[in-house]
């Protein structure tokens, strides 16, 4: 691993960090927050801000932003294709429909629409990969075209329950939660997805020799020794839960799976042994940077996606631009 | 190390492919093989590797049918050196020779410095020991193919399938390619399997020419035989239906159409 490009990163994340903890709609200065932490400031409500909304707000988003970008990197080595995002097997469609289920059909408490968000996204996964088994030649494709016919229906079921919502109170929260946002953070929903982020990327962090092994295509990687199969369908599942977590409580956050690896391949150009811990502070710093654009250009805060989303097609014409000789 | 099919078919939907194909490929030895375009000669190299549904037969490593075996426990017994069309990861050359260490390692590990040694040595032997920190897309094809015989010694194996090695090399390094292969294959003991198209190189450096016709083996020429290059003359005319001819310079033998 490239020691110096990983301080660096990480040294951009901490400023992320506290650029996100003094902005906002009320902003504390670097003096205020300096003295909320030494312990010694004066103004009760700055310091239940600082503790209670942003930090908690700012570490989600650090969690999540590297879980997806963790997540699309790892997509994109096994797929051998830079264009996957994490969505590739309609994980994302699958929260959604959950998600709006709850909301129509249950009331949509927060964690009543977690967990139908959640299960929903693993289900549909799950389900695109039993859909791949019948394309027998070439199973990346197989799960890339599950991927789509699962994410079709999903967003079919999705309008149906669009149409029968009730305009005046479901509709928009069914808006807003497909745009996605961090507004709801508390350390509570830190503490459900913390501990489990943490797990997976652990996990993948040790598989990170066999991800690597699986660029090479199935067969080189089976003349190598590696059960292809097997490998395949546990870090798919991984890195598939990962953005379930994600999403089951921030709502669909677009294109920061699909962008921070090229991002990271701009400063790095390595394997996914070398930028595992490069890809995750990379998303990390991209969704933090995201959430405060969010949250400071206007007087409303916007939902995260808008702002991720125009980005992320920024993002992807200056790659187009900068590698028009070699492909992305 | 020895290769045996027996009775092998494979069918692609309802063209065969190879048609009740038995070979046996025996260790130390290196062994071409010829056939015209689109003939199988890539499905045979993928058929021995196992990555073909077979239709019938089976394909023994060391007397072990593979069907019976781990990818693990085949990878130990033969490496396999992949067509070099495109080149999209980015590895540097050393990561990409200590991934032959995969089959030895369980599914949470990495290549101790042991191994990163090891590797670094293959390197130096192989005279390539300063593309330890290149990235491989962006050295030469005939270093990168260098590169591969280095990752097949990490790999432990004992016997080599190539695929067109010298395909995506230029008129010199496919000489040079093989005397490479040739000094591994005789230094560590490895056997080697490798399709080609050019009859000369088969005849400079193969202990053994296979020829592969409507999907079968027609043609199996030991260098040891008598007349070997008559027969090779006689062999190559029915494979590519012309005429070939030979002339011999300087000890050397060059076949023409």
């Amino acid at each position: 691993m490239n020691k110096k490009k990983f301080w660096i990163v990480l040294f951009i994340l901490i400023i992320c960090v506290i650029f996100s903890a003094c902005l906002g709609r009320y902003t504390l200065s670097l003096k205020d927050i300096f003295s909320i932490l030494v312990g010694n400031h004066t103004s009760e409500v700055e310091v239940n801000l600082f503790y209670n909304i942003r930090l908690s707000r700012t570490f989600l988003v650090v969690i999540s932003g590297g879980a997806l970008a963790l997540s699309g990197s790892i997509f994109q080595t096994i797929f051998r294709n830079p264009l996957v995002s994490p969505d590739v097997l309609g994980v994302s469609s699958g929260c959604s429909v959950g998600a709006v289920l709850s909301i129509v059909l249950l009331g949509g408490g927060v964690i009543i629409t977690q967990s139908m968000t959640f299960l929903f996204g693993v289900m549909v996964v799950l389900f695109s990969i039993f859909l791949s088994r019948f394309v027998k030649n070439d199973r990346i494709l197989g799960l890339v075209l599950a991927g789509i016919v699962m994410g079709s229906i999903a967003s079919s079921i999705i309008m149906m329950l669009k149409l029968v919502a009730d305009p005046n109170s479901h509709l928009q929260a069914i808006e807003f939660w497909l745009m996605g946002g961090f507004n709801n953070a508390t350390w509570s929903q830190f503490n459900i997805i913390f501990l489990p982020i943490m797990l997976i990327t652990v996990i993948l962090y040790l598989l990170r020799y066999k991800i690597n092994i699986m660029s090479l295509g199935d067969e080189e990687a089976k003349s190598l020794g590696l059960n292809v199969k097997v490998v395949r369908i546990i870090v798919i599942l991984l890195a598939t839960l990962l953005v379930a977590l994600v999403v089951s409580f921030a709502g669909v956050v677009s294109w920061v799976g699909l962008l921070s690896p090229h991002i990271v391949k701009m400063y790095s150009k390595d394997d996914i042994v070398n930028n595992f811990s490069l890809s995750f502070l990379t998303g990390s710093i991209l969704l933090i940077v995201s959430d405060v654009l969010a949250r400071t250009l206007f007087t409303i805060e916007l939902p995260i996606s808008i702002v991720t989303s125009f980005i992320g097609a920024i993002f992807l014409i200056i790659l187009l631009i900068k590698n028009k000789r070699e492909a992305l | 190390m020895s290769i045996r099919l027996e009775n092998v078919s494979v069918k692609f939907s309802d063209r065969t492919i190879l048609n009740n194909l038995s070979i046996e490929l025996l260790e130390n030895e290196i062994t071409f093989l010829l056939g015209v375009n689109g003939v199988g000669k890539t499905t045979l190299i993928r058929t021995i590797m196992g990555f073909e549904k077979k239709v019938c037969g089976k394909i023994y490593y060391n007397d072990i049918d593979i069907d019976k075996m781990t990818y693990k426990e085949r990878s130990k017994m033969v490496a396999y050196i992949p067509q070099i069309i495109e080149r999209r990861s980015s590895f540097r050359a050393l990561d990409f020779v200590c991934m032959g260490k995969n089959n030895d390692l369980s599914i949470f590990s990495k290549p101790s410095k042991k191994d990163i040694e090891l590797a670094k040595n293959i390197l130096e032997k192989l005279n390539i020991g300063y593309l330890e920190n290149s990235y491989i897309d962006k050295i030469s094809g005939g270093e990168l193919q260098i590169v591969y015989l280095a990752r097949t010694y990490m790999q432990n194996a004992s016997y080599m399938v190539l695929d067109e090695p010298t395909a995506s090399l230029d008129f010199s390094r496919q000489n040079d390619f093989l005397d490479i292969l040739e000094n591994f294959s005789k230094n560590y003991g490895y056997g080697c399997f490798l399709s080609t198209h050019n009859p000369n190189l088969a005849y400079e450096y193969a202990d053994r020419i296979l020829m592969i016709k409507n999907g079968n083996i027609f043609s199996d020429l030991k260098r040891t035989q008598t007349n070997y290059k008559d027969e090779l003359k006689k062999s190559l005319t029915n494979l590519y239906e012309k005429e070939v001819k030979v002339i011999t310079d300087d000890n050397k033998s060059l076949f023409y159409i």
